[in-house]
C-alpha cells in the first residue's frame, strides 16, 4: 500500500557546498544569538544582585568562555552567510562588487552614526533612547538598500539576505568592536583588583557595551524576520 | 561608457506584500520558530559548552551561591523556549500537511491522523527507552554506551517513520521535518522529563544547603548525572535535527514515491 521513500542524496558539488553554508550559518548562528539572548536575559539582571566575591568569580571564570563561543560564532556565521549571499548573487548575474561595495558602505555609515549616538549623554544615560535611535538609524539602513542596492530584476531573497545580513554584521561589528574589548578589559581588571569598582574609563566602557547589546538583543527579531522572509516570504519587488 | 552609467543608474525594490493571509500565518509561525528555538538551543550550547566546565572550576561554596541564582532563570528560559518551538513547529507541520497531494488510498484527514500517530507513537517509545536506560548503572556510567544506542535508535526510528509514512507525491519537506521534528520531539521530552525534574531538585537542595547547612542527599549526584546525559544526547542531537529542519526546504533528499 505505502510506497517506500529512497533517500535521493543531491550529488553536485553546488548543492552540498551550500548547505554546509546553510548548516554551518545555522549552528553558529544559534550559539551567537543564543548567547546574546542568555547576555541579555540572564546574565545581565544577574549580576549586579550578586556578592561581590560570587559575582567576581563568575566574571573571571565564566564570561571568558561565553565570550569565546559568542564572538568566534559571530565571525564564522557572517563568514558563512556572506559566501552564502555571494553565491546567490552571482546565480542572480548581480553586478557583484558593486552589490558589496554599497551595501558595505551603508553598513560603515551605521556603525559610524552609531559610534556618535554613544558619545551623547543624553542618549547614554537612557537605553530605551540609545535602542530606539539605533533601530532608528538600522531602519534607514535597510530603507537604504531597497533603494541604492537594487539591480535589474534582483530576486527577493538576494535582498531580504542584503537587508537582514545587514543588520547581521552590524551587530558582528558591535560584538568585536565594542562589547568584546570592554569586557576584556574588565574581566582583567577583576582577576587583579578583586572586589574594586572599575575605573570611570573602564565603567563607561561597560556601560557602552550594555547598551550596545541590548540594541543588539532588540535588532535580532527583524534580523531572523528578514532571514526566514528571504525563502518564505516573497514582498520585495525590483523594477 | 554604458557601463559608467549602469553604475550610476538606481532601480527601486517596491514592497509587495503577498495578500492571503495564510501566507502571513505560516511566516508568524516560523519567525516564532525560529526565535524560541534559538533560545532554546543557544541555552542548550550555554549548557554544554560553558556552564558545565564552569560548575567543574568553581568550588562549593559558591556554586551553592551561583547556581540558586543563575540555573533557575536559565532554565525557566531554556524549558518555555523548547515548548514554544515545538507548538510552533508542530502547527507549521500540520499546516504544511493540509497541502500534499492527495494519498492513494483513504481521505487525507485520515492520513494525516495516521501520520501523527506513527510519528508520536515512534519517538515517543525512543524517548522511552531513553529514559529507562539512563537509570541503569552500567549506561549511567558510561556516556558512550547511551551515545551508540541513540544513534542506532534514532536511525531505525527515522528509517521506519520515513517508510510508513510516505506516498506516492510526498514531498522532501515533510518527510524531513517528520524526521528532524521527531529529534525536537525527543529533545523536549528531554527537557520536561528529565532535565528539568532533576535540577529543580538539585537548585532546592543546593540552596538550602547554602543557606541553612542542610546536607546535600547522595541521589543528588545521581540525578545531576542523568541530567547531564540527557542534555550532552540533545547537545549532539541537535546537530542532525537542525539538518533535517534547513534541509525540508533547501536539500531535496527524500523522494516520495
Amino acid at each position: 500500500m505505502l510506497a517506500q521513500s529512497p533517500l535521493l542524496l543531491p550529488t553536485d558539488w553546488d548543492s552540498n557546498f551550500q548547505m554546509l553554508l546553510r548548516w554551518t550559518h545555522l549552528l553558529a548562528g544559534i550559539t551567537w544569538i543564543g548567547l546574546l539572548y542568555f547576555f541579555n536575559l540572564v546574565s545581565m539582571p544577574l549580576l549586579p544582585t550578586l556578592d561581590p566575591p560570587v559575582r567576581g568569580q563568575l566574571i573571571t571564570l565564566m564570561l571568558p568562555k561565553a565570550l569565546w563561543w559568542f564572538r568566534w560564532s559571530a565571525i564564522v556565521t557572517v563568514a558563512a552567510g556572506v559566501t552564502y549571499w555571494i553565491i546567490i548573487l552571482s546565480r542572480d548575474h548581480a553586478p557583484i562588487a558593486r552589490t558589496l561595495l554599497i551595501w558595505a558602505a551603508l553598513i560603515f555609515a551605521t556603525i559610524g552614526i552609531q559610534a556618535l549616538l554613544l558619545r551623547m549623554s543624553a542618549l547614554t544615560k537612557n537605553s530605551s533612547a540609545f535602542v530606539i535611535a539605533v533601530l532608528f538609524v538600522v531602519g534607514l539602513q535597510g530603507h537604504a538598500m531597497t533603494k541604492w542596492l537594487v539591480y535589474p530584476a534582483m530576486s527577493h531573497r538576494a535582498l531580504s539576505i542584503a537587508v537582514g545580513g545587514g543588520i547581521g554584521v552590524f551587530l558582528m561589528s558591535n560584538v568585536l568592536d565594542i562589547v568584546w574589548p570592554a569586557q576584556q578589559r574588565f574581566i582583567a581588571w577583576c582577576g587583579a583588583n578583586p572586589g574594586q569598582p572599575p575605573p570611570p574609563d573602564l565603567a563607561a566602557a561597560l556601560r557602552r557595551a550594555q547598551l550596545v547589546s541590548r540594541a543588539s538583543f532588540w535588532l535580532s527579531f527583524p534580523l531572523l524576520f528578514f532571514m526566514a522572509a528571504a525563502s518564505h516570504l516573497p514582498f520585495f519587488v525590483a523594477d | 561608457m554604458a557601463e559608467l552609467l549602469s553604475l550610476l543608474a538606481f532601480w527601486q525594490a517596491k514592497i509587495l506584500p503577498p495578500s492571503d493571509p495564510g501566507t502571513y500565518i505560516d511566516i508568524g509561525l516560523r519567525w516564532i520558530h525560529f526565535v524560541a528555538g534559538i533560545t532554546w538551543i543557544g541555552l542548550l550550547y550555554f549548557f554544554n559548552l560553558v556552564n558545565v566546565p564552569f560548575m567543574k572550576a568553581i568550588d562549593a561554596p559558591t556554586k551553592g551561591k551561583v547556581v540558586p541564582a543563575l540555573l533557575p532563570k536559565a532554565l525557566w528560559y531554556f524549558r518555555w523556549g523548547a515548548v514554544f518551538t515545538v507548538l510552533a513547529g508542530l502547527a507549521y507541520w500540520i499546516i504544511l500537511q493540509h497541502r500534499e497531494p492527495q494519498p492513494p488510498d483513504g481521505s487525507p484527514g485520515d492520513y494525516l491522523l495516521r501520520t501523527l500517530g506513527i510519528w508520536l507513537g515512534l519517538w515517543i517509545v525512543l524517548w522511552a527507552i531513553e529514559f529507562f536506560l539512563i537509570q541503569a548503572p552500567p549506561v549511567a556510567k558510561n556516556g558512550n554506551i547511551l551515545a551508540v544506542i541513540m544513534i542506532v535508535l534514532v536511525v531505525l526510528v527515522g528509517y521506519f517513520y520515513v517508510n510508513q509514512t510516505t506516498f506516492p507525491g510526498a514531498s522532501n519537506r515533510v518527510i524531513s521535518i517528520g524526521v528532524g521534528g521527531g529529534m525536537g520531539l525527543v529533545m523536549l521530552l528531554n527537557v520536561w522529563g528529565i532535565i528539568w525534574p532533576a535540577q529543580k531538585r538539585i537548585i532546592r537542595w543546593t540552596k538550602e544547603n547554602a543557606e541553612k547547612g542542610t546536607p546535600i542527599p547522595p541521589e543528588s549526584a545521581v540525578l545531576a548525572r542523568r541530567a547531564f546525559l540527557a542534555s550532552r544526547a540533545n547537545a549532539w542531537l541537535s546537530l542532525p535535527m537542525l539538518f533535517m529542519m534547513a534541509a525540508a526546504s533547501h536539500f531535496p533528499i527524500f523522494v516520495g514515491g
